[in-house]
């Protein structure tokens, strides 16, 4: 063989050695059986989030596994159906749900695999009306069964969030008889014996710090899912025990969902695990955020509230503590909303986002401290110790601007029951939130909402989220919340800092996984899920 | 004893109530409306005059009944009863491993003192004492993930179920809090045999030709150990204390996690009833060690007698 016939040779098995690895292959058909891993970091509170006290997170994490809602979210965040069939709005005050037939609720006592009809959502409705629950359906006025399979809702005033909050992961569909019985009727669903949905798995086990226990509910009304025989969901503190349990083939998943998931310094030690799939994703939530009282100096200057944004250095911020990557401009609503409006669309007001310390300094001299102020910023070490890490370095940022910051540091109960609500003096830095539908985001900036820290009553901003809120049609109200957050960003009420990306991980066994975008809840994702 | 239970009682009883936050607020978070809160707080009873609540508590307790958590409406004693041989099992296993360690490095650092041996175990002594605990314990779980592929059991394995899995489980976590421990007991052994081996009767037993192993572990060794055991009274605590770290590294649901979160959550009647259980728990300890020193030293038979 000559030089060249050989070189030819080489190149041509090079060529179709590249082209079978670029190619791509036929979708893998999912396979039924075995058993997932999970972790989480910490317990469900009893298993009702309908009950009298507000949902704790990781109830509403457990519940995805077991119970449906009338509608739900997919992987990226839009409202599709879940129990309901089809709906309709036959007037603006009027929906009409259509429930799927055929779907049973799991065959444990005292329920033993009963069908569900139009009665259960009702009972359902009637609990979330007596539950912290009920700020999601504001209008809600009667609703009425007029068959087994169709639910009709009444508002007293139009409410453009209603289908969205049908999918909020609070709204479960109870079974009546299995809630242990309560004086005023709605039952109380805290206990294990009382977790009987019509969801893709069945709770077997819950073994308090340890783990739950779930297996494929075999009457699943997704014929043929899940694939999964079972989940065991491992209670695992440590994000470092997490993934040296993945990494010693113990564990195949540790989903994101909740507050700032897998620290992002961890990362690097999740993709050194052979076969390990690392997905970075967004969630349907804002950023951490500083933020003053507007009706107190000197965060009642609009001056000040601008000049401490063009203090923050958010490229710096993101490099030094979001390896795996941020949204650098987020707020008043998520990145993830359709009525976001980025930053090269946001006009003037997208200048207060620029980093230029000189800039702030002059704002913050015309607002009457030419020398700087001194000023409390409080923080809690409840969020974990990367969150009082990010306090130190806004501190050492406003330092430039001439903002002498002296950290105050509560301990969680404490920030909960002063700073969360609202009692603080100076600034705070505030967590990320993860709430439901835009107007719930909305609501929080208006007097009277528990979680409006900022004590704001603006009454253009006001009226600009009862507008929204009753928006006779789509257009109209993205056209609404966009006024509302072009407005907010103007006047700069919160400080809004840079978004981190979610941290997924699973083991080389896990397919089909797609994290979730939006809401307290990705095991709606393990439907689709099946191992290798 | 009853007594100092009484004013432990008090003492936590106000302590949890002069704390800001309370458990209400966490329940509602966000949503906390003046009216909703008010309506928990009278389901729970906390709406009542702070004497009329520990009344009831101290009512409860002489009966036997702890009450139920504030937070997972669980009852108190149920959850101890899951939770104690967890942090008992730790805690035990910790302090035996601390006087093994303690005792047999002790003794050999004094008989060979300046040498070598003596050198090297005085500075793992020291190593452990100031390397805090829960470094060490991930440290423990991390490196033997990438180097061994091996990494702690993710649920607790009962001793009922199988014994040898659960001293396995329990063994790592036991030998990080029981080499702390064991390092002030290393110390205090070696430093009260250097003087007890300088002491006339040591030398006159060598000098009658007794072998040097009785001559250390029957003569010297007994008379040493006495400040040993006192500190190892002392330790009960600090085990208790280490457990909590050692508990939430090595997936094991034990009381330290547990008063943890009762007092992150001002879960009232389940800390409360933990600090209590805990004090009697070293009280009971620390008449063990007082028992201890009549059988190890008969000079303090004669005394009592």
């Amino acid at each position: 063989m000559t030089r060249f016939r050989r070189t030819l040779v080489a190149a041509g098995v090079v060529s179709v050695a590249a082209f079978v690895a670029v190619a791509p292959t036929p979708a893998q058909a999912p396979k039924r059986g075995g058993i997932l891993r999970v972790a989480e970091q910490s317990d469900p509170v009893g298993f009702d989030t309908l009950g009298k006290k507000k949902a704790p997170v990781y109830t509403q994490l457990a519940l995805a596994y077991t119970h449906n809602r009338l509608l739900k979210y997919d992987p990226s965040g839009e409202v599709v159906n879940d129990l309901a069939a089809s709906w309709s709005q036959p007037n603006p005050t009027t929906y009409v749900v259509t429930l799927r037939k055929g779907v049973h609720f799991h065959n444990k006592p005292p329920v033993n695999g009963r069908e569900l009809t139009s009665e259960d959502i009702k009972f359902t409705f009637e609990r979330m009306a007596k539950s912290p629950e009920a700020r999601l359906f504001p209008t809600l006025k009667a609703v009425t069964t007029p068959d087994k399979y169709t639910v009709r809702f009444e508002l007293s005033a139009p409410f453009s969030s209603f289908v969205a909050n049908l999918a909020a992961t609070t709204m479960y569909v109870y079974a009546k008889e299995a809630g242990k019985p309560t004086p005023d009727g709605a039952g109380d669903y805290t206990a294990v014996d009382t977790v009987i949905g019509t969801g893709p798995f069945m709770l077997e086990e819950y073994r308090e710090k340890q783990r739950l226990v779930f297996k494929r509910n075999p009457d699943y009304f997704e014929a043929g899912k899940p694939y999964l025989d079972g989940v065991e969901l491992y209670i695992i503190a440590d994000n470092a025990g997490q993934i040296a349990a993945m990494r010693t083939g113990k564990l195949d998943l540790i989903p994101a969902g909740r507050g700032e998931g897998l620290p992002h310094f961890l990362v690097p030690e999740a993709r050194s695990i052979p076969g390990a799939k690392v997905m970075p994703h967004r969630l349907f939530q804002t950023s951490e955020n500083l933020v003053g009282r507007v009706d107190q100096k000197p965060w009642s200057d609009v001056r000040v509230r601008r000049a401490v944004s063009m203090s923050i250095d958010r490229a710096g911020l993101a490099k030094a503590m979001f390896t795996e990557g941020a949204e650098l401009f987020s707020g008043p609503i998520p990145v993830t909303s359709k009525y976001f409006i980025p930053l090269d669309k946001l006009g003037e007001s997208a200048a207060w986002y620029r980093y230029d310390v000189t800039a702030a300094r002059k704002l913050l001299a015309d607002a009457g401290y030419p020398n700087g102020l001194p000023v409390k910023l409080t923080t809690t070490t409840g969020y974990g110790p990367t969150y009082t890490s990010r306090t130190e370095l806004l501190k050492s940022m406003l330092a430039k601007l001439g903002i002498e910051a002296s950290i105050v540091t509560q301990e969680y109960p404490v920030w909960i029951s002063s700073t969360y609500k609202g009692n603080y003096e100076g600034m705070v830095h505030i967590p990320a939130w993860t709430l439901g539908d835009e107007d719930e985001w909305l609501a929080t900036f208006t007097p009277g909402d528990t979680r409006n820290q900022l004590h704001l009553d603006d009454p253009k901003l006001t009226e600009l989220v009862n507008l929204a809120r009753s928006a006779p049609n789509e257009a109209v109200r993205a056209k609404l919340i966009g006024q509302f957050v072009t407005a907010f960003h103007d006047q700069m009420f919160r400080v809004y800092l840079p978004a981190p990306r979610m941290v997924t991980v699973t083991s080389k066994r896990v397919q089909g996984y797609v994290p979730a975008v939006r809401g307290y809840g990705y095991a709606i994702a393990l439907v689709n899920t099946w191992l290798e | 004893m009853v007594p100092t239970l009484l004013v432990v009682s008090v003492m936590v009883f106000v302590i949890m109530r002069l704390l800001p936050g309370d458990v209400v607020n966490l329940m509602f978070q966000d949503l906390g409306y003046a009216q909703s809160l008010a309506e928990m707080r009278a389901k729970l009873g906390l709406d009542l005059p702070f004497h009329q609540q520990y009344g009831r508590w101290l009512a409860g307790l002489l009966r036997g009944d702890l009450g139920e958590s504030l937070w997972t409406q669980r009852s108190v004693v149920s959850v101890l009863a899951e939770r104690l041989p967890v942090t008992l099992e730790l805690g035990l296993l910790s302090l035996a491993f601390a006087v093994v360690y303690g005792g047999v490095t002790g003794v050999l650092a004094a008989i060979s003192q300046d040498r070598w041996p003596d050198m090297t175990l005085r500075s793992v002594a020291m190593m452990f004492l100031s390397l805090p605990s829960f470094w060490l314990g991930t440290l423990a779980i991390v490196v033997p993930s990438i180097w061994l592929g091996w990494s702690p059991s993710l649920q607790l394995v009962p001793f009922g179920a199988s014994p040898r899995e659960n001293l396995v489980q329990f063994a790592l976590p036991a030998a990080i809090l029981g080499s702390h421990l064991g390092a002030p007991i290393m110390r205090m052994t070696r430093a009260m045999m250097l003087e007890v081996l300088r002491h006339d009767y040591v030398r006159t037993a060598r000098a009658k030709g007794l072998a040097p192993a009785p001559v250390v572990l029957k003569h010297a060794l007994r008379n040493a150990i006495i400040p040993s055991v006192t500190i190892l009274g002392v330790q009960t605590s600090q085990a208790i204390a280490g457990s909590i770290v050692m508990e939430t590294l090595f997936q094991l649901p034990g009381m330290g996690s547990l008063l943890v979160e009762a007092l992150a959550h001002r879960d009232f009647p389940m800390f409360q009833s933990l600090v209590l259980f805990l004090a009697l728990f070293v009280m009971a300890v620390n008449l063990l060690v007082d028992l201890t020193y009549f059988a190890i030293d008969p000079r303090t038979r004669a005394q009592a007698g």
